[in-house]
């Protein structure tokens, strides 16, 4: 007996033991987790204050285009594409080296690809959040302005899509689950049509007009019918109305309108008009301090009544670090570099192409006398720009062989290889480095591409007079003298082909860099203005005091009809056969 | 196929796990009722086996005979790790062990252990039967490592038992009755096996200006630069500076010190050990420093291992462990220099300028030299211990051979940073031609010595099983049973524990040493994935006929011993992550509202996962043992099948447009690893001569059964069907010659000279679609050649070892020209490149920069590995004699052995298992002496 307590006794230390490893826990406990401090889908919308931060990362979508690719911002690739701007890397990867030497093929490059990811990935973080934010706490009024927002951003999404490929797949309200799969193909362009605006038509009346305080920036009444205006304009436009470049019927009708319908300007314009008719937003003016001075500074202000949708920023030097030539970036800054095309569309201060004989202009002075928008969206030999070495406005010299922002050849990558540095929208008192933070946001869209819109959709419509004085506001505003007729240099009596080519130059120099060149080409399906096109730039050579000017050739560019729309990324393609690729990859 | 084992109705997974320690009592309770038997058992000491013989292998929890093995597993005496002067005795393992594939990456002191794969899986390590990675420690502590291949040897590893594992035994002492000690000393020298080879200044500038003519832009280096090159008249201006020669030292010291002493008597037997180790790298040091800069690794260890017999029926031990690894580095980072190395042409600047400031310019402003002896030192201290404590109570008084055990582990560890470095500054010499002056331009900003240290991770691991057992004889019958309950809770920083909880259980049935049988299982689950979701059932079964014991097998054949085994089983692994089940939201990209700015952080979820489950494998191991000749030879053969599933990959047909945003993780995958392992030895003595020969092969293949690809238009283009890793690019078809002919690139224009792209699917133009599975897809094959001899006191070991069909991928900074924006090094390998007049060459036309098309994965940059080394060999002396025996000493050995002897691949340029330029694998000469009292 004595030996089986000792066994007892000891069998059951060990028992203790065991047990004691366990701790003060019960088994039953020892896998349990003992607290999150992570947030999921439940957490995040069962907080007021967490619905309104998932609401932003949606607002973050509309980045688009502008979002960090291969080289800082597709608006620089697509920039580069066209007769804007030449790309300073030579570097055969680069997706606009790519395209402007024909050799793009869709699956090479991932930049587009990441473009359709984002703009679905923001259109489910809109679904979810319509999804889920009837059961957030958010006040009733709230929930329902937020949906509108968040409406609104989604129509927006679409909108790019559909700028980009033409009909895309409507997703509809649906949050699909981990284990859906894509099926189905894209819509026409015609329902991606009617459901975008019919989604605007629906936001638009009851979102506010405007917002004050901490909810400035928000989208309003006036952005939703903005967004309206542009989509039909798209719409209207050559490419999609009736002008796809598919040969197979039923790709036709998913890249534009199957056919040609003059109307359809009729509704862009007054979509445009209904904008207008708000009479909340106007240009910004200011012709008394300088000479288009209310459009250099409209885009350094964080408030401003000519905005309608603006991409909110904190402060930044986002476009200076990509652009400021060598002296006022760092050194592997200069990005894009103005052509001669870009800078030659600039006319004279009395309103007049440099190529009439009455402007004045001198090709042995080419910058003096100009539009005064010219000397605040371009960099040329001796502009003055504030310089961190002395604290000071000093010139920055690009002539041949000025150190270090002199010009040099495409195939060096050192400098620019226009004679041109980019400045718009830039601050002259804040370079990249040495000046502090601007306070700008990016347009998005503004009321004086609202009016360039109308007066296209005026113009085509033949309603030449209301397109012109559009332009009338655009160019009094830029500080172009009126001239003794009030026409700012327009001719009188221009036809409806001349009027068209006036509003496109208008909006090459209003708009450069703002991201409308290339899709503006693209739906004026106007490929030919880039394709076989040597871009050019100034070479000036200092000799003394004084300089001579000679243009050069930069680089030919290539647009091959292909590019009229984007490929949809092979993947998906690969994934869903019902999802038919654009004409032409 | 096992997809799952239903539990008996009324048992759910949660009442097994709830009720685990429950029944554990119940039924030792249970037990202890019984009533006890008269006769007294013998103590069983499985869990103080200092008084097994070696013979007897660890095998997970227990141990077995080799002649009565059932499961796959791979055997090695601590003794054959001596020969290895390292720091890991992972480095030891190299072509020892069939199945064990070993990868050396880096020849950093501390960091030179090697990468382990078992059957194609990164294997479990356990230490005393404890899941603990404890490599960096002295051989001498190591009495056996066994690796466990089959699911029948791991499965009471539950959660953790699909990979396979490598379990470790240390020395608990000495197996009969005395005292010994002994202490040697060991020291060596090491020199890297193969350092690359750059150009020198002149042929680098000459190579540059045609790389900038090839892609159309002009020279930067001019006849006179090139002529300031190759005569070398002007240091300053035109430097060639050999940086390899200017901050390595050829060689670097190894010294170790250990003592050991082991003992046993009565009733208790113990093993310490304390080892020193000390391992210098190879930079050089400066005299301007009052300390080390060198990469240094200094490590202490501290092991004792004690048993005690308390009374007949009740053992005990105590195993204490403690260590301390002090690394040192150069301020910069050890790997930051070999980067730098790599990537600085001779030509970038001058070490010192005339004024004896750091050279540097715009493009190269952190100066190697001064990376090396003047950015201070970094110090990193690993500290860790832990204590293991077991009592095993012999309850054969109660029943014969029944036995009750617990045990628990608490490991402790800590990493801490001291920061001594400091930043240089770097200066360009400006010389103006007219005056001669010379000005020179600062980069960089110089700081003071920093003094900082930093915790930089602690982590505490708790391991406790409680275990039971049972073995008896009747007859030809023998029964052995154990059942085991443990957990394993690990914590690292502020992690909330990473938990294991596991019910397993071993039965082994033998008749007559004829017939084999047994069964393991375990029911284990881990915390990282969902409630009622976290526990799995792993049974495995295996059985083994010892032909040779029947009766109808010849008593003077020449075989002695032939056996076959066969296991199966189902084996999981956790791979949770981190709560990974649950789909978490975070910061994401926000947006800047208001008149004044107010930022809004945006929430989004961070990785779209859906892991649902643990990954599984179905594993068939059939073997065969055969010795013969008298036991004097053996060969053993092993095939294995091993089936995985639910992966954890991407899944990759899922569409942007439901909007994701990442590729969904979920558990999908499906691999198939298979192979055969062929072991085979003689050993022999005649008169005073003794000698083995030993060797195996591993033939390791692998094979994708799914792997949720989208539907491609080729199917070269899928990667389902090949090996798991398959490397996969462009066919290399030669040069695009002379006149151009035809090669359309997607993005890019080809010239004379790009490597020409097969064009697979004939669409005229070389994209994505043109590429498909590249180098040899033939199973990977490793192998090792062990043999030595004894003679009077002499002996000499050699190990052999080698790997074939492996493919390396020659990419990077250290196989191409002037990457890194045109700034990086160029080497002996681009001069024989294509040119107009060399269009016979082994190198494409060079470029400055990155070329998109000649620089991106493609059958031109694969090789094969495959290589042969002598990596180990000792000759040793023992010397014994009544002098010595008059003064206490039993023997003297005297030793000199090496590691990395000689390599034999068809590679030139750098070492086959070191590409990336990473500090050098070493060779390392050492010798020393042990004296044993």
């Amino acid at each position: 007996m004595k030996k089986l307590s000792h066994q007892l006794i000891g069998s059951l230390c060990l028992l203790l033991l065991v047990m004691a490893q366990i701790g003060c826990e019960k088994a039953e406990d020892f896998l349990d987790k003992k607290s999150t401090n992570s947030l999921d889908e439940t957490t995040v919308f069962a907080d007021s204050a967490h619905t309104m931060d998932f609401l932003g990362g949606v607002y973050h979508g509309l980045f688009i285009w502008r979002v960090s690719g291969p080289s800082n911002g597709v608006e620089n690739i697509l920039v580069a594409v066209t007769d804007e701007a030449e790309q300073r890397y030579p570097a055969a990867g680069m997706l606009e080296t790519q395209i402007l030497t024909g050799s793009f093929g869709g699956t090479f490059n991932s930049y587009i690809n990441d473009s359709w990811s984002f703009l679905y990935t923001h259109i489910r973080l809109a679904n979810i959040y319509l999804k889920h934010v009837d059961g957030s706490p958010l006040s009733a009024s709230l929930k329902k302005r937020t949906k509108q927002e968040t409406r609104f951003l989604r129509a927006y999404f679409y909108a790019r899509l559909m700028e980009g490929w033409g009909g895309v797949p409507l997703m509809g309200d649906t949050v699909f689950d981990l284990n859906s799969s894509a099926g189905g193909g894209r819509n026409t362009y015609a329902e991606c049509v009617d459901y975008v605006i019919s989604e605007l038509d629906a936001v638009a009346p009851d979102l506010p007009l405007t917002y004050s305080g901490l909810n400035y920036g928000r989208v309003t009444k006036g952005a939703a019918l903005a967004l309206k205006a542009r989509v039909l304009l798209f719409a209207a436009s050559p490419l999609y109305n009736g002008g796809s470049v598919a040969d197979k019927p039923e790709l036709k009708e998913l890249t534009a309108y199957p056919t040609h319908d003059p109307s359809r300007w009729q509704k862009a314009l007054e979509a445009c008009q209904a904008v207008v008719d708000l009479g909340i937003y106007e240009l910004e003016t200011d012709n008394e301090t300088k000479p288009g001075n209310g459009f250099y500074e409209m885009f350094l202000e964080r408030v401003n009544k000519e905005y309608i949708l603006a991409y909110m920023m904190g402060p930044n030097v986002y476009l200076e670090q990509f652009n400021m030539p060598p002296s006022r970036g760092y050194w592997n800054s200069y990005h894009r570099c103005p052509t001669q095309e870009l800078v030659d569309a600039f006319p004279m201060l009395n309103g007049k192409a440099i190529d009439d004989p009455t402007s004045g202009y001198d090709p042995a002075n080419p910058y003096e006398g100009r539009d005064p928008r010219f000397y605040y969206s371009i960099i040329y030999n001796g502009s003055l720009y504030f310089n961190r070495n002395g604290r000071a406005m000093k010139p920055v010299w690009t002539y041949e062989g000025a150190s270090p922002d002199g010009i040099v050849p495409v195939s060096s990558g050192g400098a620019t290889h226009t004679g041109y540095y980019y400045r718009k929208m830039s601050d002259e008192q804040i370079p990249y480095r040495g000046g502090g933070n601007t306070n700008r946001c990016l347009p998005i869209m503004r009321y004086g591409s609202l009016l360039l819109d109308l007066a296209e959709a005026a113009n085509e419509t033949g309603n030449i007079p209301l397109a012109l004085d559009q332009l009338i506001e655009i160019r009094k505003r830029a500080g172009i003298e009126p001239g003794g007729d009030s026409m700012y240099g327009l001719p009188a009596n221009p036809s409806q082909d001349e009027t068209r080519e006036l509003i496109r130059r208008e909006r090459f120099i209003e708009l450069a860099f703002e991201g409308y060149r290339f899709f503006d080409i693209r739906r004026w399906k106007a490929g030919d203005i880039i394709d076989e096109k040597y871009t050019h730039g100034m070479r000036i050579l200092k000799d003394g005091n004084d300089f001579t000017y000679e243009r050069i050739e930069v680089r030919k560019h290539v647009f091959k009809e292909n590019l009229y729309l984007f490929p949809i990324p092979f993947d998906e393609v690969s994934i869903n056969r019902d999802l038919l690729q654009n004409p032409g990859w | 196929m096992i997809h799952a084992i239903k539990l008996p109705e009324g048992v759910s997974p949660e009442s097994i796990r709830r009720d685990m320690p429950v029944l554990l009592l119940l039924m030792l309770l249970a037990l202890l009722a019984l009533p006890a038997s008269s006769q007294a058992g013998t103590a069983t000491r499985d869990s103080l086996p200092a008084g097994d013989s070696l013979k007897i292998y660890p095998i997970l929890y227990q141990r077995q005979s080799p002649g009565n093995l059932v499961e796959s597993i791979g055997h090695l005496k601590g003794k054959k790790l001596e020969s290895t002067a390292a720091t890991f005795i992972n480095t030891g393992f190299s072509g020892r062990i069939a199945g064990l594939f070993t990868s050396q990456i880096s020849g950093e002191p501390g960091n030179d252990g090697v990468n382990l794969r078992l059957r194609g899986l990164d294997p479990l390590i356990l230490v005393d039967g404890v899941p603990r990675s404890l490599l960096s420690v002295n051989p001498e502590q190591i009495e056996s490592v066994t690796v466990l291949k089959d699911a029948l040897s791991t499965a009471m590893l539950g959660m953790r038992s699909m990979n396979g594992a490598v379990l470790i035994t240390t020395r608990k002492g000495l197996h009969k009755t005395g005292f010994n000690l002994d202490v040697t000393a060991h020291t060596g020298t090491s020199s890297p096996l193969k350092l690359p080879e750059p150009l020198s200044a002149f042929d680098y500038a000459t190579l540059y200006n045609e790389a900038l003519g090839n892609d159309g832009k002009p020279a930067i280096y001019t006849q006179e630069d090139l002529n300031a090159y190759q005569s070398g008249n002007d240091p300053f201006g035109h430097p060639n500076v050999n940086w390899y020669d200017r901050v390595l030292e050829d060689h670097a010291s190894f010294n170790r010190y250990v003592l050991n002493a082991e003992g046993s008597g009565k009733n208790l037997n113990y093993f310490v050990s304390l080892d020193y180790l000390n391992q210098q790298g190879l930079f050089s040091n400066s005299s301007l420093n009052t300390y080390s800069t060198n990469s240094e690794y200094q490590r202490y260890i501290f092991r004792s291992n004690v048993g005690v017999q308390i009374n007949p029926t009740l053992s005990m031990y105590i195993n204490l462990f403690g260590r301390i690894r002090d690394q040192n580095q150069p301020g910069s980072g050890t790997e930051s220099i070999f980067n730098a190395l790599s990537t600085t042409p001779f030509n970038a600047y001058p070490a010192l300028n005339p004024d004896g400031s750091l050279g540097g310019n715009v493009n190269y402003n952190n100066n190697i030299y001064g990376q090396s002896v003047l950015s201070g030192y970094m110090n990193e201290v690993y500290s860790d211990g832990f204590v293991d404590l077991g009592l095993k109570k012999d309850l054969s008084a109660l029943l014969e051979g029944w036995w009750v055990q617990g045990a628990i582990s608490y490991n402790l560890a800590l990493t801490q940073e001291i920061d001594r470095s400091k930043d240089f500054e770097t200066f360009e010499m400006l010389l103006d031609p007219g005056t001669g002056d010379t000005t020179y331009n600062r980069f960089g900003t110089k700081s003071d010595q920093r003094n900082n240290s930093s915790i930089l991770a602690r982590s505490h691991q708790l391991y406790a099983a409680g275990s039971t057992g049972f073995s008896r004889n009747w007859g030809e019958h023998s029964l052995d049973a154990l059942l085991m309950y443990n957990i394993d809770s690990y914590s690292i920083d502020s992690d909330l524990p990473n938990r294991y909880q596991t019910l397993a259980a071993r039965l082994r049935y033998n008749i007559g040493n004829k017939y084999l049988l047994e069964a393991a299982a375990s029911y284990s689950g881990n915390n990282r994935y969902e409630e009622g979701n976290r526990f799995g059932l792993f049974p495995a079964f295996g059985a083994a006929w010892n032909m040779h014991e029947e009766d109808f097998f010849p008593e003077d054949s020449w075989i002695s011993a032939l056996k076959i085994r066969a296991s199966y089983g189902l084996t999981g692994n956790a791979v949770a992550g981190y709560y990974e089940y649950i789909n978490r939201y975070g910061s994401a990209s926000g947006y800047y509202f208001g008149t004044s700015v107010s930022r809004v952080s945006g929430r989004a979820l961070q990785v779209p996962r859906d892991i649902s489950t643990w990954e599984k494998a179905e594993k068939l191991n059939i073997g065969l043992d055969l010795s013969f000749a008298g036991k004097r030879g053996f060969i053993s053969a092993d095939y294995y099948r091993h089936t995985l599933k639910d992966l954890v990959q991407a899944r990759g047909r899922s569409s942007a447009i439901l909007g994701w945003g990442k590729d969904i993780i979920q558990n999908l995958g499906k691999d198939r690893y298979s192979g055969m392992e062929l072991q085979a030895g003689w050993n022999d003595r005649s008169g005073d001569l003794s000698y083995y020969i030993s060797g195996n092969m591993t033939m390791a293949g692998s094979e994708i059964l799914f792997n949720d690809e989208p539907d491609y238009p080729y199917n070269w283009m899928y990667r389902t069907g090949h090996q798991v890793g398959q490397l996969f690019g462009y066919v290399a078809d030669g040069f695009v010659g002379q006149a151009g002919e035809g090669m359309v690139m997607e993005g890019y224009q080809p010239v004379p000279g790009d490597i020409k792209y097969r064009d697979l699917n004939g669409d005229g133009v070389i994209n994505q679609f043109d590429r498909q599975a590249i180098g040899t897809e033939k199973p990977l094959i490793f192998y090792g050649l062990d043999l030595g001899f004894s003679w009077k006191g002499f002996s000499l070991s050699v190990l052999v070892q080698g790997v074939a069909n492996k493919n390396i991928m020659l990419t990077g900074a250290r196989q191409w020209e002037f990457q890194n924006d045109g700034k990086g090094q160029a080497y002996q390998h681009h001069l024989d490149r294509w040119t107009l007049e060399n269009t016979d060459a082994t190198y494409p036309r060079l470029s400055v920069g990155t070329n998109i098309s000649n620089h991106i994965a493609s059958s031109f940059w694969v090789r094969p590995g495959d290589y042969l080394r002598i990596k180990n060999a000792e000759i040793a002396y023992t010397l014994q004699n009544s002098w010595l025996g008059q003064v206490g000493i039993k023997h003297v050995r005297l030793f000199v052995n090496g590691l990395n002897l000689v390599t034999i691949s068809d590679l030139k340029r750098s070492d086959p298992e070191t590409l990336a330029g990473t500090y050098p694998i070493q060779r390392i000469i050492s010798g020393g002496l042990t004296v044993k009292f």
